[in-house]
């Protein structure tokens, strides 16, 4: 009898685990982390001198290694890995042609924001700049659109850096546009024709344009085609070694 | 040893002019300089009122008159200017879609093409038809890190608002650009002539207070 009773009582126990199992992997299913990002990319460049870039190819963006790679057909076959605030330019036969410093996050690329849902808001508040801006004020457009505005509240950047304002649509990252501290407008961005791949909302249209003091404009508008989340294979481009920059050779030191 | 050199001195150049901005700062807050220190703090207040009406209400500039403006003189896309408005007149978060596409209507036939022949390289379509009118620049580098300066401000203002140092920033930052480093150069240029106005201006005013 007391047999039994355990039996029904590890039973029932055994039960609530099942179903908080359950309970568990519907809740993990829905907060899913996407990883991976592959789409073919194509900018357009007018630049205030009147010349015109053209760049086309695929892009590949690792949001665990942080690893943005361009494998490029135009103007020149060549692929280019943006990794750890260094560019290497590599050509076709992957030998690299030249590596440079840059300040690009690739946390805060469009490619990480979508992967991580954050695009909406451009991640400003959250992970390293979390707390930097402060929203000042919302306002509703005749259209629909929310027109966010943000200010620089840590007291270190308040004299470098600008307001921020953003607009969105039915929750997505319509157009931001940044100022400098004296309200002047720096340069803006639109992100139009949004596509739903697997739960990653990301736009396949992005224009950019950065305004100079002379009033001329630098135009960039990029077009993603062929999106694809999380895909399996072509784990050598997502994971392509990091090039090995040589060092110039030092002189021979005295013995 | 020769580039350090000049990097230091530089610095050191930088440093003075900002330890010189400092001192007058302070005459300013000591009330030395009243007639300036007011002036533009009203006007600022003024400004920052009217902005956003003012905005809306300024006419925007097609993108055609701008490039119009630029390709009539490309030389005068890399002067530098005191007259710093053209971003104001722009309305910001609105997407003109019909300029953006006029902009890049010479360029489209080109995309179309290279989109179709996946193995087309820049050498294929060179002295063709596709590139004709076009005057085209091969810095992938420059496109894939663009707005790569620090915070996403252009190299210019940079050099305006920092002067020499923002150069230097510039110059490190892009590993040394030439272009984004002229641009920069260009803004500290423009920083050192406000500069100049302002003290010629507040020893004009301000007299012999200043300097005591």
């Amino acid at each position: 009898m007391l047999g039994f009773l355990c039996l029904r009582y590890i039973v029932k126990i055994m039960k609530k685990i099942l179903f908080l199992v359950f309970v568990c992997s519907f809740q993990l299913t829905f907060a899913q982390e996407f990883f991976r990002l592959k789409a073919d990319v194509s900018i357009k460049d007018k630049l205030a001198t009147g010349a015109y870039r053209l760049t086309v190819g695929k892009v590949y963006y690792d949001k665990p290694s942080l690893t943005l790679i361009y494998k490029l057909h135009f103007p020149q076959q060549e692929t280019i890995i943006i990794k750890d605030t260094t560019l290497y330019r590599l050509n076709k036969n992957d030998s690299l042609l030249a590596s440079q410093s840059v300040t690009i996050m690739n946390e805060f690329s469009i490619f990480h924001l979508s992967l991580s849902g954050r695009l909406a808001d451009y991640g400003i508040n959250s992970g390293k700049i979390n707390g930097v801006y402060k929203v000042e004020k919302v306002e509703k457009e005749a259209d629909g659109r929310i027109v966010t505005t943000w200010k620089v509240v840590e007291k270190r950047l308040v004299k470098i850096l600008g307001k921020i304002k953003m607009a969105n649509i039915d929750k997505k990252l319509d157009a931001i546009a940044f100022y400098d501290v004296s309200d002047k407008l720096l340069s803006q961005q639109f992100f139009k024709d949004y596509v739903n791949i697997k739960g990653v909302i990301f736009p396949r249209q992005v224009t950019q344009i950065s305004y100079n003091s002379d009033g001329t404009q630098n135009i960039q508008q990029t077009t993603y085609k062929n999106i694809a989340i999380d895909e399996t294979g072509e784990d050598n481009i997502y994971n392509h070694p990091t090039p090995v920059v040589v060092l110039p050779k030092s002189g021979n030191s005295p013995k | 040893m020769k580039r350090k050199l000049s990097i230091i001195f530089a610095t050191a150049i930088s440093f003075f002019f900002v330890a010189c901005q400092k001192k007058q700062y302070a005459f300013v807050q000591k009330g030395t300089v009243e007639t300036y220190a007011q002036a533009p703090k009203a006007k600022a207040q003024v400004i920052a009122e009217v902005t956003p009406a003012a905005v809306e209400a300024t006419p925007v500039a097609t993108s055609e008159e701008v490039v119009a403006t630029t390709l009539a003189n490309p030389a005068e896309s890399l002067t530098a200017s005191n007259d710093v408005t053209t971003p104001a007149q722009v309305q910001a978060l609105k997407y003109d879609e019909k300029s953006i596409n006029a902009e890049f209507e010479k360029l489209n036939k080109l995309e179309e093409y290279v989109n179709a022949n996946e193995s087309t390289t820049i050498e294929d379509v060179q002295n063709t038809e596709l590139t004709k009118d076009l005057k085209l620049d091969s810095n992938v580098t420059s496109t894939v890190a663009a707005g790569d300066l620090p915070l996403n401000i252009p190299a210019f203002w940079w050099g305006c608002v920092l002067g020499l140092v923002g150069v230097l920033v510039v110059y490190i930052v892009t590993d040394q650009d030439k272009d984004q480093t002229k641009k920069a150069l260009y803004g500290c240029l423009v920083w050192v002539g406000v500069w100049l106005l302002w003290w010629i201006f507040v020893v004009l005013i301000g007299g012999g207070a200043f300097w005591f």
